[in-house]
């Protein structure tokens, strides 16, 4: 079953240009995708539509096999849990443990069941000692992680990730990956939608959307998609760190084509 | 390029000590971000506050224009002194020293990109017109050409709104530039651009004050780091000398540059790594090491 299907969706802010411009792609349930494209390719102006905060110029936008319109709106974002770029537009409540129950609060479920969760997620987000702080004096990471369990706590069956870690330090994005992980482990039937820049991140997800200037120009496995050295130019993120190194090392004249790691690069250079 | 300056004609602008800050003081929210900070910033210098999310990075820059108030402790920047009594003459401070916060795209409110930024300057006092054409040219220079002019920023994507943000405090033209991770969650063309315009400011004159966690950009560009964490500074010194010296519990990710030189180093290579700040660096240290065995 497709837990979305995108077809020949377009949208333009001015009515000229389409910041997505026919796009169709479908994402099967229980799957970890990620969208990668530079800023302004119309990654974000995507999840807007998905969760019907923008309004589509034509084409059509299913969720679990629903067509997205006015009437369906309000249940479909049941389905969606999305955490944005900038976590100070997310908060709602004057403490931690507040602002993670307040999505549950919506959801008619009792007291003891709510207190559960908002422990669960806490902890599982790094944020348990912090419950009864003010969200507007933790730092940025902090918040995000405060969003991320306000968000997950409510179970989602689509969760977006718009950029969501690009805020975080290096330690607080592998915490943020391990919890999708672990997220994913304990409900595999949820599907993961994951806007991003981070090469590295996007290498981890099942499947890859290239996305430039609103067209979907390239859809595969990471590998298929990262192999192609002519892709990453064309969307302008840089190459991994192994592969810059190795051209670099062969336009000074080191025989290193064969090495197909750092480590191999190592023990070359160590001859 | 400006005139050299400071107080007691010693060319340290920037002095900063026993700075303690604690956020909603003698409430339940009460929590202490910055724990007795003191250091000093030489003028023209390019540094990088650098450390774990919540270490108290952002809350120490937040002085040097006095958006925050120190609980304890003074901070001087040029003429300027901030302490928690009532202080004289923020605006003038804030015309020397520009901030650029985390994600500053949120605060774009005006209807067109050219009054955005424009806001700035008028705010200081400069006529309509001044104001425009100081906008104009800081919108130049964060690679934004005309057509932008009379667009409203609502319309542009994520990395322009970036740039008109960052336009807005360089058209004040301040010399003190503060920025809080100004590439977070730009694509990497995005955060070239930026980067190098920031270069070119500081090599202009400009003091270039960065946070960010992205540690390729500091050794790249910082000509000194502290490491901030739970509230203090726990290493001052390059950023060779940062990842050389601290470990694991710092929060801080060596780059694979780095890591890369020390394995060298551990086999047997002759690495001199203060002299590593990118990959050409790295290749370059390398060739002297083969060149050597030959």
């Amino acid at each position: 079953m497709n837990a979305l299907e995108i077809k020949e969706l377009s949208f333009s802010y001015d009515g000229v240009t389409n910041v997505v411009d026919n796009i169709t792609f479908s994402l099967e349930k229980g799957k970890f995708v990620s969208i990668i494209g530079h800023n302004g390719s119309g990654k974000s102006t995507l999840a807007k539509l998905i969760i019907g905060l923008l309004t589509k110029k034509s084409g059509s936008i299913r969720v679990f096999e629903c067509e997205l319109d006015e009437k369906s709106v309000k249940d479909i974002r049941k389905k969606i849990g999305i955490v944005f770029q900038n976590p100070d537009n997310q908060f709602i409540a004057t403490t931690v443990e507040d602002d993670i129950a307040f999505g549950l609060e919506n959801n008619q479920i009792s007291q003891q069941k709510m207190v559960e969760l908002v422990n669960e997620f806490a902890l599982k987000v790094g944020m348990e000692k912090f419950m009864n702080k003010e969200p507007a004096n933790l730092s940025g990471g902090q918040k995000q992680r405060v969003a991320i369990a306000g968000v997950l706590a409510m179970m989602p069956n689509i969760v977006i990730f718009d950029e969501a870690t690009s805020m975080l330090d290096p330690k607080g994005k592998a915490d943020i990956r391990e919890l999708i992980k672990n997220m994913r482990k304990n409900n595999p039937e949820m599907t993961v939608l994951s806007i991003t820049h981070d090469i590295e991140e996007a290498f981890l997800t099942d499947e890859v959307i290239v996305m430039n200037e609103g067209k979907l120009i390239r859809q595969g496995t990471p590998l298929e998609v990262f192999a192609d050295r002519e892709v990453l130019k064309e969307i302008s993120l840089s190459e991994p760190f192994f592969l810059e190194l190795r051209n670099k090392l062969l336009v000074e004249g080191y025989q290193v084509d064969k090495c197909e790691s750092l480590e191999d690069l190592m023990e070359y250079l160590c001859q | 390029m400006r005139v050299a300056r400071g107080f007691n004609g010693v060319l340290m602008p920037i002095k900063v000590e026993n700075l303690f800050h604690t956020y909603a003081l003698k409430t339940p929210f009460q929590s202490e971000a910055v724990n007795g900070v003191s250091f000093e910033i030489e003028d023209h210098a390019y540094v990088a506050f650098i450390g774990p999310t919540g270490s108290g990075k952002t809350t120490i820059i937040q002085h040097l224009n006095a958006l925050l108030k120190p609980t304890k402790g003074t901070i001087v920047v040029d003429d300027f002194v901030i302490d928690n009594k009532k202080n004289k003459k923020i605006k003038e401070l804030r015309k020397h020293v520009g901030v650029v916060f985390q994600f500053p795209e949120y605060q774009l409110f005006e209807e067109t990109v050219e009054k955005d930024v424009a806001f700035g300057p008028k705010n200081f006092g400069l006529k309509d017109e001044e104001a425009l054409q100081k906008a104009h040219r800081a919108l130049l220079s964060v690679g934004l050409d005309e057509s932008y002019f009379k667009r409203s920023p609502f319309e542009l994507s994520g990395g322009e709104r970036r740039r008109v943000a960052i336009a807005g405090i360089l058209a004040i033209e301040p010399d003190i530039l503060v920025l809080d991770e100004p590439t977070a969650g730009l694509d990497p063309r995005g955060t070239t651009e930026i980067m190098n315009l920031v270069d070119k400011m500081h090599k202009n004159g400009t003091m270039v004050i960065l946070v960010s966690h992205d540690m390729e950009l500091v050794l790249k560009y910082a000509e000194k780091v502290f490491v901030v964490k739970d509230g203090k500074i726990l290493f001052e010194g390059t950023p060779q000398g940062a990842f050389m010296n601290l470990d694991e519990s710092s929060g801080i990710e060596v780059p694979e540059i780095f890591t890369f030189a020390q394995k060298l180093k551990k086999r047997g290579f002759d690495i001199d790594f203060e002299k590593i700040k990118n990959i050409d660096d790295l290749i370059l240290q390398i060739s002297i090491n083969k060149e050597k065995r030959s």
